[in-house]
């Protein structure tokens, strides 16, 4: 059967089979801008469209509301950016983190942005990542996620010798920064593995 | 007369959005969107729209490709590249595969539709800033790196007018060595092999005047 596909065409990671985290490239960076590069031209074209044209009330409406919400998730794309960054300068050796109290750090750390995290694991998750890579992609994804102000629940599991991580919307609400999460996902070290409505990755784990 | 309009692009937000103020301009009406080169391909081969807008960065098949298979499935679409690129191998990448224009993604409302009646008669429609990028641009071989001197435009133009070298000559007052040098010269920056690719290449790269070669000699 063909492996399963991500809209931007990557392969989703087969859970059961280990991890081969590859760098970041510039590829994956030049990614991430052309999905925040629409965003702008989306903000332009509905800015110009309602200084230039005589348009209906409703069109009118949903120019602008179109143009607040990709306002806000440009921003949210820049944090992403400022931790692809971060990474890229990360060259720190990979070191036993615990995913589920990272997470709640990130909650922390995404919260003045509007974002609401719930971190719904019980067991403890070992990974084996670059700590400050990892410490600034969490937040990145969990504003992504949130898309705003939206609710995140989160889980860090071990499977086999990695640890999968999912951050979803608790309203299901569609995710639209997926290009973007994926490089996040890519710097971290991890593979994309199928989520609906937001991101899950896998990491490798920690042996012991 | 209304212009019938293809939208292609994989952010379903920006195609959404640009599809919404497009129809809002008198004289142009938004047939179809799609957000994949193959949907688009299908709906170009149903539709056959007078303008196509398509993303050069699409997730099966890029958005040159799909001008270079849209020219066989509907010939008479003229197709304009949205790119978030200014590079100038990417302008002359897809004026290689047929497009009639390039406007970078950001551009406004009114740029676009400009570029949309440009085409539409039949013209050109590349931004002056992007079109200055590439006959400046430093490299010396091949046609993104042609910087034509004022008497090798001169030149190129009678080319295209079909002037052979003695015409040539004759006319810019030069004697035959010199006009044939001019022309293995111009050969060289285009990257041509014959007068005919050069005129050809010439005038997919906007070197040419398009009132150029109206004129009789």
């Amino acid at each position: 059967m063909a492996p399963q596909r991500l809209a931007a065409g990557l392969p989703f990671a087969d859970p059961g089979r280990p991890v081969s985290p590859r760098r970041l490239s510039e590829a994956d960076v030049d990614r991430a801008m052309h999905a925040s590069l629409a965003r702008v031209a989306t903000i332009r074209m509905a800015v110009t469209t309602l200084m230039d044209n005589a348009i209906d009330a409703d069109t009118r409406t949903w120019l602008l509301s179109t143009a607040e919400r990709e306002a806000v998730r440009l921003a949210g794309d820049l944090a992403a950016h400022r931790a692809l960054v971060a990474c890229l300068a990360d060259r720190s050796p990979r070191v036993e983190v615990e995913i589920a109290t990272a997470l709640r750090e990130a909650g922390t750390q995404a919260a003045p942005a509007g974002a609401r995290l719930r971190v719904a694991s019980r067991r403890p998750a070992l990974a084996l990542v670059r700590r400050r890579c990892l410490e600034a992609v969490l937040p990145a994804l969990v504003r992504l996620v949130a898309d705003g102000e939206g609710e995140v629940k989160a889980t860090a599991r071990r499977e086999g010798d990695g640890v999968i991580v999912r951050l979803g919307r608790a309203d299901a609400a569609d995710f639209d920064a997926r290009l973007v999460a994926e490089q996040l996902v890519r710097a971290v070290g991890g593979a994309p593995v199928p989520q609906p409505g937001g991101v899950a990755f896998r990491i490798p784990a920690a042996t012991r | 007369m209304t212009v019938s309009l293809l939208l292609v692009d994989d952010h379903v937000v920006f195609v959404e959005t640009l599809a919404a103020a497009l129809s809002g301009v008198d004289g142009l009406d938004v047939a179809a969107v799609a957000t994949t080169a193959s949907d688009a391909l299908a709906q170009a081969r149903d539709l056959h729209p007078d303008v196509a807008l398509v993303d050069i960065d699409l997730p099966d098949f890029g958005g040159i490709e799909l001008a270079r298979r849209m020219g066989r499935v509907s010939p008479e679409t003229r197709v304009i590249v949205l790119t978030a690129s200014e590079e100038p191998s990417a302008l002359v990448s897809a004026m290689d595969a047929g497009v009639s224009g390039y406007l970078v993604k950001h551009a406004a409302l009114r740029e676009v539709t400009g570029a949309i009646r440009e085409v539409h008669a039949g013209r050109m429609a590349i931004p002056a800033a992007l079109f200055r990028k590439l006959v400046t641009a430093p490299t010396g071989s091949g046609p993104a790196g042609a910087v034509l001197t004022r008497r090798e435009r001169e030149v190129l133009a009678l080319l295209a007018q079909g002037c052979d070298v003695q015409r040539i000559a004759k006319l810019l007052g030069i004697t035959w060595h010199t006009a044939r040098s001019y022309v293995k010269t111009l050969l060289l920056k285009l990257d041509a092999h014959s007068q005919l690719e050069a005129v050809s290449k010439a005038r997919r790269l906007g070197l040419l005047d398009t009132t150029e070669g109206s004129s009789e000699r």
